[in-house]
């Protein structure tokens, strides 16, 4: 751990008489300088671990309660001491703790960790910061209420942190969209007001968790993926606890069947008959969202041949598949609700795509009814029903190049549209990107997404990530700038992006001369005028910031 | 649970002699040297996919830890038991298992005030030798270069954790190769560690 570092513009002494001002505002206990306690703030999965690049806290402090919050940010306005508040820190793919900007003192605000209400009549929580995907679900457990909550993978991070990092799920649509399943906020403001959204603005209204948009312009999607604000209170909607659930599985016999399969999975998710799909080829290699329900890798050697130069024409896929055989798709539906509801949607689905795609099979899944047993949840993905766990780490196993053992990973998601040539257009960036940079690929015209999002495909990579090769790391940069330039040029970008790429992904929307950009600074320089709340989170940065740590500098970087 | 900083402050003072000192398999005697002080292991875990691991914490259990199989997913360890435990106050653990696996528990241990204060990775090279990267306390590793030999790593492992002072001297790190890899064949390195209160570390 390199030696403690200063924000930028604050000299030795400033620092710290700030640090002696949190101390007398929340405790002397709950303000951490030491290199050993800032070992908790730094990112795990690191390109730039131990580095100078390395995007280190200066200090970390824990407060308690919204009062303390509101104390550290007027402290922070007067010696310009930039804040970086996380909730549990445990987005590891994304940054987890670290800061985006170096030098930053990060909010720790695990310590705000009450579970305010579950309702499982109106069917909403409201919750702190501290709260995780564990915490919640352990809530609902213990009084038997009869709401699922839709959880991140892995379970370990926190609904609000997930929420305003735009976080998916894996239940139905109108769940996995975390931010989109958020009903009302408690904002402490750069200024260190306090602020309520949606009916949380009505004194005495009981409808902040069930009515979001109160009156008047909307302003929660400011604290999303942002630094207007540290969120301190945040609701959301719950899942009635369905009475059961069905999956069944949907072959389809040609490759050309793929946009088919789609425009049916977009006309039964989008009119509610089925929960979160899922499709893959058994002529390619595993979806990794898939890896948990049994299937295994199916690279062949026919398969290496056909990707060895280049993406391939349609009549070598076609060739291909009539070497290999079988089916081309698999679709996978999920159904929750009462048993009678759940079978007859299955029966209608086979009756759908039956009746329009010649040759397609179907085979029944599995069927359970609610609450799951624990010998039941054994062998399940349990995120599917609602149940946060640790499974990602014992199921997926990022690869390295060249066998290197890797230290962690991080993550790129590229959103791509629900159709066949947005799919696999978004897959030969890809792939054509790794094989440029002399990157292994295991991309190709049988590879899936997932489906997070309801209306979106992601597609994604980990890129892996060292403790001890730089040039490894600087290789997974290059690679992770490289894919972000070039599907950006193509016109897909990523839903979420990690601390060290923020910037290169935010310049990519770049319309009518960064016009929204130049609208979110505005705003910034208005809300924030001595930038204090996380500089630079997802590109955008402070006025007197902007100079030093703004696209220019990431340019930079970019040429490492 | 959160009081990080009362256990920086005070977890020495809980740390407690209850180790066995029974003789884990045939190691020079310095490996099994009597401290002053152990830490108070609560549990210790091994993977049950690995014979590396299964033999480590057969020895373990020998040595009158307790000693527990888990799998690759950590979930039921933690939720059902590790989480409870913690709530009443930092209670160091041990294990040999996959990197990743130790990864997880040494993360959810830090909201606990644990820290991971011995950690050894064991990895297979291309000549059938097996390489150690250690790091913690300086006792501990002078203790570990005394088991470099053909015997099975994993029990000396076992006795290493076992026997973890608890007055940690300054960290360190070292590198050791043994001759025989065998047990450790993995796709990914198994480690050897300690997760416990963080005035240990």
């Amino acid at each position: 751990m390199p030696k403690t570092i200063l924000p930028p513009d604050v000299n030795a002494a400033s620092f710290a008489s700030a640090i002696q001002e949190f101390q007398a505002a929340i405790g002397n206990e709950w303000v951490f300088s030491s290199a050993e306690d800032l070992e908790l703030y730094r990112d795990q999965y690191s390109f730039f671990w131990d580095t100078p690049e390395e995007h280190l806290a200066s200090a970390a402090l824990a407060p308690a309660s919204v009062e303390e919050v509101q104390k550290i940010v007027r402290i922070a306005n007067r010696y310009k001491t930039p804040l970086y508040p996380i909730s549990t820190g445990r987005n590891l793919t994304y940054g987890g703790a670290a800061p985006v900007m170096r030098g930053s003192i990060v909010l720790d605000l695990k310590r705000m960790n009450r579970v305010l209400t579950v309702d499982d009549k109106r069917h909403f929580a409201l919750v702190e910061p501290g709260v995780s995907y564990f915490d919640l679900y352990r809530y609902i457990q213990e009084r038997n209420l009869k709401v699922w909550i839709d959880c991140a993978d892995p379970g370990w991070g926190s609904p609000i942190g997930n929420a305003l990092d735009h976080g998916v799920g894996w239940t139905t649509g109108q769940y996995r969209d975390h931010f989109g399943a958020h009903c009302g906020m408690e904002v402490v403001l750069p200024n260190g007001e306090l602020m309520r959204t949606g009916m949380g603005a009505m004194p005495n209204a009981d409808t902040w968790q069930e009515y979001r948009y109160g009156q008047g312009a909307w302003v929660d999607g400011l604290f999303g993926q942002s630094n207007f604000g540290i969120v301190t209170k945040m609701g959301f909607w719950l899942c009635p606890e369905p009475e059961s659930f069905l999956s069944g599985s949907v072959y389809f016999p040609r490759y050309d069947d793929l946009q088919s399969l789609i425009e049916h999975v977009d006309y039964l998710e989008n009119s509610g008959v089925i929960g979160v799909p899922s499709f893959d080829s058994p002529l390619g290699t595993a979806n990794p969202g898939l890896l948990a329900e049994g299937l295994t890798r199916t690279a062949n050697s026919d398969l290496s041949e056909l990707m060895a130069n280049g993406w391939p024409s349609h009549d070598q896929i076609e060739a291909y598949h009539k070497k290999r055989g079988g089916p081309a798709w698999r679709l996978i539906v999920r159904f929750y609700g009462p048993e009678e509801t759940v079978r007859g949607s299955w029966t209608y689905v086979k009756r759908r795509i039956g009746g329009s795609v010649p040759g397609a099979t179907f085979e029944d899944g599995k069927f359970f009814r609610m609450p799951l047993t624990p010998e039941q949840q054994a062998p399940l993905h349990l995120a599917y029903f609602g149940i946060p766990n640790l499974q990602v780490f014992s199921i997926v196993e990022p690869e390295a190049n060249d066998n290197v053992p890797l230290d962690g990973h991080v993550d790129f998601w590229a959103t791509v549209p629900r159709t066949a040539e947005g799919l696999h257009g978004g897959q030969r960036v890809i792939y054509e990107t790794q094989r440029k940079l002399g990157w292994k690929t295991n991309f190709n015209p049988f590879s899936s997404p997932l489906m997070f999002y309801p209306r979106s495909f992601n597609i994604g990579y980990s890129l892996p990530s060292y403790r001890n090769d730089p040039e490894g790391n600087r290789k997974g940069l290059a690679l992770y700038n490289a894919l972000v330039n070039n599907l950006a040029a193509a016109g897909y970008g990523q839903y979420r992006s990690n601390i060290y790429t923020q910037e290169i992904a935010a310049a990519q929307y770049s319309f009518n001369n960064n016009s929204l950009m130049r609208f979110r600074e505005a705003l910034k320089d208005a809300a924030d005028p001595n930038g204090i709340v996380a500089p630079g989170r997802y590109g955008l940065w402070p006025k007197r910031l902007r100079a030093t740590h703004g696209h220019g500098a990431t340019k930079k970087r970019e040429k490492i | 649970m959160h009081n990080r900083r009362t256990f920086l402050q005070a977890v020495a003072a809980a740390s407690s002699v209850s180790v066995s000192g029974g003789v884990i398999g045939m190691w020079p005697s310095g490996v099994l040297a009597a401290t002053a002080r152990r830490i108070d292991l609560y549990k210790v875990v091994f993977d049950q996919g690995h014979p590396a691991a299964v033999e480590f914490g057969q020895a373990a259990k020998a040595a009158g830890l307790t000693a527990q199989a888990i799998g690759r997913d950590v979930t039921s360890l933690w939720y059902d038991d590790l989480y409870h435990r913690w709530r009443q106050g930092a209670a160091a653990i041990a294990g040999l298992t996959p990197a990743r696996v130790a990864f997880c528990l040494q993360v959810l241990g830090q909201d606990a005030g644990l820290r991971m204060v011995f950690r050894a990775q064991h990895t297979p090279l291309s000549d059938g030798r097996l390489e150690h990267r250690l790091t913690g306390p300086s006792s501990v590793l002078e203790r570990a270069a005394l088991l470099d030999s053909g015997a099975g790593w994993s029990r000396g492992a076992a006795a290493l954790v076992g026997h973890c002072p608890a007055e940690l001297s300054s960290r360190r790190t070292l590198a050791l190769t043994s001759v025989s890899a065998t047990g450790f064949a993995f796709r990914e390195p198994l480690v050897s560690w300690v997760i416990a209160p963080a005035s240990h570390a």
